[in-house]
C-alpha cells in the first residue's frame, strides 16, 4: 500500500480505522523500522537498514563508554568521601554490630557469629536468598528443559553421538581421580554443612562443595550413570523438601518469636543449615546438568 | 502476646512462598493454576481483614520476624496503606490469572505450566514483601525474587522475540538492582543501619550536620535511579514495550499492573519513611522525578500512538501512566504521594483489564494482534469489547471512572507546586494524547470491517476458541466494577491512603 499520493485526511481516516500498514513483527526487537513501501526496490531498504545499523553500532559503544565513565567517576569520588575501611570510629561499628559480636552465642547458640547472623537474626533475608536460588533453577528449567520448542532432531542426534563417544572412549584419568576424590569431597561437604555453627562454613559453602562433588561425578561417569542414582523425581523431591523444611522451620520460629511464645529451637540452626545446603547443591548441580544436557 | 491480626502480613507472605514451592511438585498445570487462584483469594481476604482492623483502629505496627527486637533482627511494618496495596495486588493477580487463563494454557507448553505458577506465586510473595518491608536489605532480596520471577513470566511463552525481550528486560533489571545495591551499601557504610527507623534517624542527623553529604546524595540518587529503571521511569523504559507487549496475556497484565507498582511502593516507602520528603526535596530528587515523570507522560503516549500491535500499544501506554505516578511523587508533598498511590490503584485495575480484554479479542480473532485485524472483534466477544472500552475510557480520564479521579487529585496536588502551570498543561496534553490512541482503538474494535476482510480473519479462528469463556467474563466484570468503584466511591479509599501515609 503506497502512502504517497493520498491526502492527509485519507491517511488520518485510515489510521483511525486501524488500517495503516502493520509493521513486520520480526523487527520489534531490532529497531523500529518504517514499513516497506512498495515503490522502492528491496535493495534500497536493505542498504538503508545496513547504514542505520552501522550508525547505531558506531554510536552505541561511544554512548555506553561515556555513561560507564560518568558512573565510574561518580562512584570513585563518592568512595573517597566515605569513612575509611576498618576504623574503630566508623558509623558501621555501632551498637548493632557490637550486639552481634557479644550476644550471638548466648542468644542463638552459634559460636560463629556470621552463621548466627544469617540464620537467626536475619534469617528472613536468607529465606529470601534460598527462594532466589530455587527460582533461578526453576527459570533455567523453564528455559532449557528439552521440549518441542527448543529441540530439533539435529540436537538430539548430536547428543546421542556424544553419548556414544563417551561410552566407547571413557576418560580413564578423570574416572580414576573422580572415584578417588568423590567420597572425600562428599565427606568434606557434610563436615562443612554440619559445623556451620561452630566454624567457618554452613549451608551455603557446604552446599556448594556438595554440588561440586556431584558435578565431578557426573562429568567422569556420564550424566546417565548419575541420573540412575539421582532421578528427576528424587532431585525435585530433595530440592523442594529442602526449601519447604527451611520455610516451615523458620515460619514457626518467626511466629513464635513475634508472639512471645517460647519454643525450644536448638535444632533450628542444624535443620536450616542442612536445608540451605541441599537447596544450594541442587541449584549448582541443576545449572550444570540443564546447561549441559537440557534434562536431569 | 500481640493481637492476632498483626500476624496477617507474615502469614500472607508465608502462604505465598509455601504455595510457590508446592507448585513445583505439581506437574499438572491445571492443579497448580487452581492452587494459585485459591492462594490469591486467601491472601486477598486476609489482607482485607487486616486493612479493616488497621483502618478502624487507626494504627500501624512493626512486626519483628523472629524473637530479636529491632534493630538486630528483620522486621516488617504494616499500616493501612500497605494493607490496601496488598489487598489490591492479590485481587489483581488473581483476576489477571483468571482472565488470561485460556491463552496461558494455549501459549505455554503443558510440561512447563507448573513452573509458570511457581513464578506467579513467588512473585506475589515478593510484591507483598516489597510493600511490607521495614528493612532495606529485605527489600533488596525481594527485589531479586521479583526480578527473576518477572523475567521468567516474560520468557514463559518461549518464542524468539520473547527470549530477546527477556534478555533486555533481565539486563535492565539487573542494572537497576545493581545500582540499588550500591546505593544501599554506601548508605549502610555512612549510617551503620539497615532497619528503616534507625536509618531514618541517622540520615536526619547526617543531613542536619552536613556530614558525608556527597555519599548521602549519591546513595539516594542511585537508589532512586535503580528503582526508577525497574519501575520503567521515562528514559529507562525502553525494555518495557517488548517485554510487556510480547508476553502471554496474564504475564502482561501482571507485569504492567503489579510488578512495576511493587518497586514504586518501595520507592514511596523510602521517600516517606527513610529519607523524609523534606530531604528528597532538598537534594533535588523530587524535581528529577517530576521532570522525568512529565517527559514520560508525553513520550510514552507518543510512542503508543505509533503502534499498530495492540498489546505493544498498551505497553507503551503504561510508560505514560507510570509517568503520572512518578510525577505525583515528584511533587514532593503528601497530597502528591496520595494522588500517586491512588493512580497506582487505578492503573493496577485498568491496565490488566485492557490486557486481558485485548488478549481475549485476539484469541477470538485467530490470535491476530494488529489493530487492523481486530476490527469488529468486539462483536465476537461483547464482554471483552465492553471491558476494553471501559478500561480505555478510564485511562483517558472520563468522569465516573477511576482514571478521572486520579487525574483530578494529581492536578489538585500540583496547585501548591511551583511548577503548577507546567504540570497542569502536561496533564492536559497527555490526556489529549491518551485519547488520540485509545479512541481509534475503541473505534477499530467496534466498527465492522468489510465482509471480505472479516472472512479472511475468520478462517484462522478455531470454533472452540470463540466459545464463551466463563472465567474471563467473571474477571472482566469484577475489573469493570472495581474501576467504577474507584471512580465513584473514591473518598473512603483516598482517606485510607491519606491515613496510611500519615502512619508510614
Amino acid at each position: 500500500m503506497s502512502d504517497r499520493g493520498k491526502s492527509g485526511w485519507k491517511r488520518f481516516a485510515e489510521w483511525v480505522n486501524g488500517d495503516s500498514v502493520a509493521r513486520d513483527p520480526t523487527t520489534q526487537y531490532v529497531m523500529n523500522r518504517r514499513p516497506v513501501r512498495a515503490h522502492a526496490p528491496q535493495e534500497f531498504h536493505e542498504e538503508r537498514e545496513r547504514l542505520r545499523l552501522k550508525k547505531f553500532l558506531g554510536l552505541y559503544p561511544l554512548a555506553a563508554s561515556f555513561l560507564c565513565l560518568t558512573l565510574i567517576t561518580i562512584l570513585f569520588v563518592t568512595v573517597l568521601c566515605i569513612p575509611p575501611f576498618g576504623q574503630p570510629g566508623n558509623p558501621t561499628n555501632n551498637e548493632v554490630s557490637r550486639h552481634y559480636l557479644e550476644y550471638t552465642e548466648q542468644e542463638t547458640g552459634a559460636t560463629n557469629a556470621v552463621t548466627g547472623m544469617i540464620l537467626s537474626y536475619r534469617g528472613f533475608d536468607t529465606l529470601g536468598e534460598s527462594c532466589v536460588l530455587f527460582l533461578a533453577v526453576s527459570s533455567v528449567m523453564m528455559l532449557l528443559q528439552r521440549d518441542r520448542n527448543n529441540t530439533d532432531q539435529r540436537t538430539l542426534h548430536r547428543l546421542r553421538r556424544e553419548d556414544a563417544i563417551e561410552r566407547t572412549h571413557p576418560d580413564n584419568i578423570l574416572r580414576k581421580s573422580a572415584k578417588l576424590l568423590s567420597p572425600f569431597i562428599l565427606l568434606f561437604a557434610l563436615y562443612v554443612l554440619f559445623n556451620g555453627e561452630t566454624s567457618p562454613g554452613g549451608g551455603f559453602s557446604g552446599g556448594a562443595i556438595l554440588g561440586g562433588g556431584l558435578i565431578l561425578y557426573s562429568a567422569a561417569y556420564g550424566p546417565e550413570q548419575l541420573s540412575r542414582l539421582l532421578s528427576r523425581s528424587l532431585y525435585d523431591g530433595v530440592r523442594i523438601m529442602g526449601l519447604m523444611a527451611y520455610a516451615l522451620t523458620y515460619g514457626i520460629f518467626i511466629f513464635a518469636g513475634a508472639n512471645g511464645i517460647t519454643v525450644e529451637m536448638e535444632w533450628m540452626m542444624t535443620v536450616i543449615d542442612l536445608a540451605v545446603g541441599l537447596v544450594v547443591a541442587c541449584t549448582i548441580y541443576g545449572f550444570y546438568t540443564m546447561f549441559q544436557r537440557g534434562k536431569l | 502476646m500481640r493481637p492476632l491480626y498483626e500476624n496477617l502480613p507474615f502469614i500472607c507472605m508465608f502462604i505465598a512462598i509455601v504455595c510457590g514451592v508446592l507448585s513445583a511438585v505439581i506437574r499438572d498445570g491445571q492443579k497448580a493454576y487452581r492452587l494459585a487462584l485459591t492462594m490469591t483469594a486467601a491472601i486477598a481476604v486476609l489482607s482485607a481483614i487486616l486493612l479493616y482492623c488497621l483502618y478502624t483502629e487507626n494504627v500501624s505496627f512493626v512486626y519483628s520476624m523472629g524473637r530479636f527486637a529491632a534493630p538486630y533482627g528483620n522486621a516488617i511494618k504494616a499500616g493501612p496503606l500497605q494493607a490496601l496495596m496488598a489487598t489490591a495486588f492479590a485481587i489483581v493477580m488473581g483476576l489477571s490469572l483468571l482472565g488470561g487463563g485460556q491463552s496461558l494454557f494455549h501459549d505455554i507448553l503443558p510440561e512447563k505450566q507448573g513452573l509458570y505458577f511457581v513464578m506467579t506465586d513467588l512473585l506475589l510473595a515478593g510484591l507483598l514483601a516489597l510493600v511490607y518491608t521495614n528493612d532495606m536489605f529485605t527489600g533488596y532480596v525481594f527485589i531479586e525474587i521479583t526480578t527473576i520471577a518477572a523475567c521468567a513470566l516474560v520468557m514463559a511463552k518461549d518464542t524468539g522475540p520473547n527470549l530477546i525481550a527477556t534478555i533486555r528486560y533481565l539486563f535492565m533489571s539487573l542494572l537497576g538492582s545493581g545500582l540499588f545495591l550500591i546505593g544501599l551499601t554506601l548508605l549502610n557504610s555512612i549510617t551503620g543501619y539497615l532497619l528503616m527507623e534507625p536509618l531514618a534517624k541517622a540520615v536526619a542527623i547526617l543531613a542536619e550536620l552536613g556530614q558525608y553529604h556527597r555519599p548521602l546524595i549519591v546513595s539516594i540518587g542511585l537508589m532512586v535511579v535503580g528503582l526508577g529503571i525497574k519501575g520503567a521511569m521515562f528514559p529507562f523504559h525502553l525494555w518495557l514495550p517488548d517485554a510487556h507487549g510480547g508476553a502471554t496475556t496474564s504475564s502482561s497484565a501482571i507485569l504492567s499492573g503489579l510488578v512495576l507498582k511493587g518497586y514504586i511502593m518501595l520507592l514511596i516507602t523510602l521517600m516517606t519513611r527513610v529519607f523524609g520528603l523534606e530531604l528528597t526535596r532538598e537534594v533535588g530528587v523530587s524535581n528529577i522525578l517530576l521532570t522525568l515523570g512529565l517527559l514520560g507522560m508525553i513520550f510514552g503516549s507518543l510512542a503508543a500512538m505509533r503502534e499498530y500491535h495492540v498489546k505493544r500499544m498498551l505497553a507503551n501506554s503504561s510508560v505514560a501512566q507510570i509517568g503520572y505516578i512518578f510525577m505525583g511523587l515528584g511533587l514532593g508533598t503528601e497530597a502528591g504521594i496520595a494522588a500517586a498511590c491512588f493512580h497506582i490503584l487505578v492503573h493496577a485495575t485498568c491496565k490488566p483489564l485492557l490486557f486481558i480484554c485485548a488478549g481475549r479479542l485476539s484469541t477470538v480473532s485467530g490470535h491476530h494482534r494488529s489493530l487492523k485485524n481486530l476490527r469488529g472483534s468486539a462483536y465476537r466477544d461483547v464482554a471483552a469489547g465492553v471491558g476494553f472500552t471501559v478500561g480505555a475510557l478510564s485511562m483517558i480520564g472520563i468522569p465516573l471512572l477511576g482514571g478521572f479521579v486520579s487525574k483530578l487529585y494529581l492536578s489538585e496536588a500540583a496547585l501548591d507546586s511551583p511548577f503548577m502551570a507546567v504540570v497542569l498543561l502536561t496533564i492536559a496534553a497527555s490526556t489529549v494524547l491518551n485519547a488520540l490512541y485509545y479512541v481509534p482503538a475503541i473505534l477499530a474494535i467496534w466498527v465492522r470491517p468489510p465482509w471480505e476482510e472479516a472472512r479472511i480473519i475468520l478462517l484462522d479462528v478455531k470454533p472452540e476458541e470463540t466459545r464463551f469463556d466463563r472465567l474471563f467474563f467473571f474477571a472482566a466484570a469484577v475489573f469493570i466494577c472495581l474501576i467504577f468503584l474507584l471512580g465513584i466511591v473514591y473518598h473512603p479509599i483516598l482517606n485510607i491512603i491519606r491515613v496510611g501515609i500519615q502512619l508510614m
